[in-house]
């Protein structure tokens, strides 16, 4: 014992002697302090911790939240906004209606301070770059399951849910745009058609100039009239001379002899009957209004009325008249004459009216043009906006095609909400253990404040320093048997009440493994 | 006083219950104890032709009194040709009674009770060479008989002129805060021994009882359960 003491520094070992004489005392104080701490430790109503894991690929999630925020982003920054985004107020309220805390508060002051609450006890802790943890608290471990499931939950709707939504409306959108986008492209191309139709007149011209066409029908109605008027003076003059040979030649007078004349001898009949093939070929070949035609038919008119008259022309010229073949030819030459005008005419009314047309519509043709274009370029922005929105369409469905076959993680859950089956809080063995810390510690603490305000005389050298008085003898407790034997069953009791400390610290640990397990 | 046997002194049981006896062993106790000894040798009476007394004392009850003041007589004798008597004036606690087998014995109370009974009859010898002892009486003090000063400064008077110049009366009184006695003691010695208890004794008991005690001659002290000097005893193993 004396060795021990040796290397007690001196001013300790005072002090300890010093405290040696509230040893009860402090004993008491140490067992007073266990057993109130103990049972303050029992009487701590129990708390669950639910947690849950999850593997969040914050590059992928998080990057959009916070571009335009931050060039790069720490772990802190991260952490940040998981727990903004997950804690936020409309969160909180949600997870309060799952888990089933809303009967906890009333009135809007005690539910902010719900959410409040909730918002500081439930940890979102980073472990790591992408793995974070949350964490909740509660006496009652299904609600802390729930809190941290509901919550859990909300995080998966409102971030996988969000972008597959997102994906889904933008395909959505794109379909109807491009069924819009169709159907406008349809009436553009319609319209576009019915135009070109309407004026393919003037769009026919398409290559040559309008006016260079409108020129040239100019000149063809020249042309068309100029021969009119050759073939009105033709027929003119062949009805002048008509008028001036006669008729019939006497027969007395010597008949003139006509050579290569080809009807000059022909009898009425055998001309009816020619006219008649002439006729037949003719209309096989053109329209009855064909100026050969119209000629032809006016000639057999002409010779069938001949046919009819031979009796009175004969009559007279049975008296020596016969047919003057200058005349007839002439006559033949003046019908195909007024046949040829005729042709004329009607040629040149079509050319007249042609260029009135054409003349007409190069006045219109410019807007017609112009029109055309607009509905042209109309036709292609849809046409191509159509074509980009099925390019779209396209990119949208391969990007989801990505989203879906799973090469792109965002998130993974490592650890689905769960609950330990003991109390995360309070860690009995651990405070009951401080309790017995903190009753040593009080002990303590008592015994040297005793010693503090102890107004006792000390050692021999303080008494005589003190009071004045010269210290003639410093005795030391002396070996009795007596005093060495109630010393012995001081030590022992003394010995006894701190060993009862320490086992009641080791029965208390029992009971509480004992309560959390069975 | 010499008509009745010695009283006989269990050396033996002293020692077990500590006690400093005379012996050729070294005791802490009596090694403690020599500065006092020979301060206590060197005391002259005030008068002379009669014993010093030695009043011991101290401020309040169960300081180390009557351990001391029995240690003291015990380590006298060791001193060749000391003459030692012990008076046990503490009628309350009678302290000596019980190491020393006086239970029951007639004393110092009964003499002060009795004017017929002379206090110096009372002394009785013992085994050891050089003690003497006087009881603390059968009559125990009470309330109703409080100590007479005059008979109680007589009787002493009367003590250590018998007991003759070259003797030491050690009187053992009761505390100084609880009765009269001691005072009235003191007043009459030629050396007061005040007893002090390591960390027990306050302060200002102490520094009344030395109050109290300020105009007797040679007052000193001693420090009862000092603590051990760890570092000193190193030496002695």
């Amino acid at each position: 014992m004396e060795l021990i003491l040796r290397y007690v520094p001196y001013p300790l070992l005072q002090r300890l002697r010093g405290a040696w004489r509230w040893r009860w005392p402090m004993l008491a104080t140490a067992w007073a302090v266990a057993l109130l701490g103990w049972l303050v430790v029992a009487l701590m109503p129990d708390q669950y911790q639910a947690a849950t894991r999850i593997y969040v690929d914050t590059d992928n999630l998080l990057t959009p939240l916070l571009r335009n925020i931050t060039v790069d982003t720490d772990l802190q920054n991260r952490l940040d906004v998981m727990q903004r985004t997950l804690l936020s107020r409309g969160n909180i309220a949600q997870v309060v209606k799952t888990a089933g805390l809303e009967a906890e508060a009333r009135g809007a002051l005690e539910i902010e301070r719900q959410y409040q609450r909730l918002q500081e006890k439930i940890a979102v802790k980073a472990e790591g770059r992408n793995l974070f943890s949350v964490t909740y608290r509660h006496r009652d471990p299904e609600v802390a399951r729930k809190v941290v499931a509901s919550l859990l939950d909300i995080f998966v709707e409102t971030n996988v849910g969000h972008s597959r939504a997102n994906m889904d409306d933008a395909r959505t959108f794109i379909d109807s745009q491009i069924g819009e986008y169709e159907q406008k492209l349809k009436d553009a191309e319609h319209r576009l058609a019915d135009y070109k139709t309407r004026h393919v007149d003037v769009l026919a011209a398409t290559g040559t100039s309008f006016s260079a066409r409108l020129d040239s029908a100019r000149d063809e109605r020249d042309a068309a009239q100029a021969k009119v008027r050759e073939a009105a003076v033709t027929r003119d003059q062949l009805r002048a001379g008509l008028g001036r040979v006669p008729q019939f030649l006497d027969v007395d007078s010597p008949m003139p002899l006509v050579i290569g004349g080809a009807n000059s001898a022909v009898s009425p009949a055998v001309r009816v009957r020619q006219l008649e093939v002439q006729l037949a070929q003719l209309q096989a070949q053109y329209t009855d209004r064909y100026p050969d035609v119209v000629a032809t038919r006016r000639a057999l008119e002409a010779a069938r009325s001949d046919l009819a008259q031979p009796a009175a022309n004969a009559a007279t010229p049975s008296r020596g008249r016969a047919a003057n073949v200058v005349y007839d030819q002439l006559s033949l030459r003046l019908v195909q004459a007024e046949a040829d005008l005729a042709a004329a005419e009607s040629r040149f009314s079509r050319a007249e009216e042609t260029v009135k047309r054409l003349s007409a519509l190069a006045q219109v043709a410019p807007r017609v043009e112009a029109d055309l274009a607009d509905l042209n370029r109309e036709y292609g922005v849809l046409k191509t906006k159509y074509e980009d929105l099925l390019g779209r369409r396209e990119s949208a469905r391969i990007s989801a095609a990505v989203e879906t076959s799973g090469d792109k993680v965002h998130f993974r859950i490592i650890e689905p909400p769960y609950v330990p089956l003991t109390p995360a809080w309070p860690m009995r063995p651990l405070l009951s253990s401080a309790v017995l810390l903190l009753a040593v510690a009080a002990a303590a603490a008592v015994g040297f404040g005793l010693v503090k305000v102890d107004d006792s005389v000390g050692a021999a050298e303080a008494v005589a320093a003190e009071f004045g008085i010269r210290v003639v003898a410093s005795v030391p407790r002396m070996p009795s048997e007596s005093g060495d034997a109630a010393l012995r069953v001081e030590t022992r009791r003394l010995a006894a009440a701190a060993t009862g400390l320490l086992a009641a610290y080791v029965a208390v640990l029992a009971w509480q493994s004992l309560v959390s397990h069975g | 006083m010499a008509k009745r046997p010695p009283l006989a002194l269990d050396l033996a049981a002293l020692e077990r219950a500590g006690f400093a006896v005379p012996s050729e062993r070294f005791s802490a106790l009596g090694e403690a104890l020599r500065p006092l000894r020979r301060q206590v040798l060197e005391t002259e009476p005030a008068e002379p032709g009669r014993a010093a007394i030695i009043v011991v004392t101290s401020a309040l009850p169960g300081e180390g009194k009557t351990f001391l003041a029995l240690n003291l007589a015990l380590s006298l004798c060791g001193e060749p040709g000391a003459r030692v008597l012990l008076v046990d004036a503490d009628p309350y606690r009678q302290g000596l009674a019980a190491p020393l087998g006086l239970r029951g014995q007639t004393g110092l109370s009964d003499a002060l009770g009795d004017a017929g009974l002379d206090a110096g009859g009372l002394v009785r010898k013992t085994t050891l060479p050089g003690l003497s002892l006087l009881p603390s009486g059968r009559r125990a003090a009470g309330p109703g008989a409080p100590p007479s000063g005059e008979r109680l400064t007589a009787a002493l008077t009367v003590l250590t002129s018998r007991f003759g110049q070259g003797g030491t009366t050690i009187v053992d009184t009761p505390p100084v805060l609880a009765s009269a006695e001691a005072i009235i003691l003191a007043g009459h010695a030629d050396r007061v021994v005040v007893v002090v208890e390591n960390r027990r004794t306050p302060r200002r008991a102490l520094r009344h009882t030395l109050s109290m005690l300020q105009d007797c001659p040679n007052v000193d002290c001693i420090v009862n359960m000092a603590d051990r000097d760890v570092q000193g005893l190193r030496g002695y193993g």
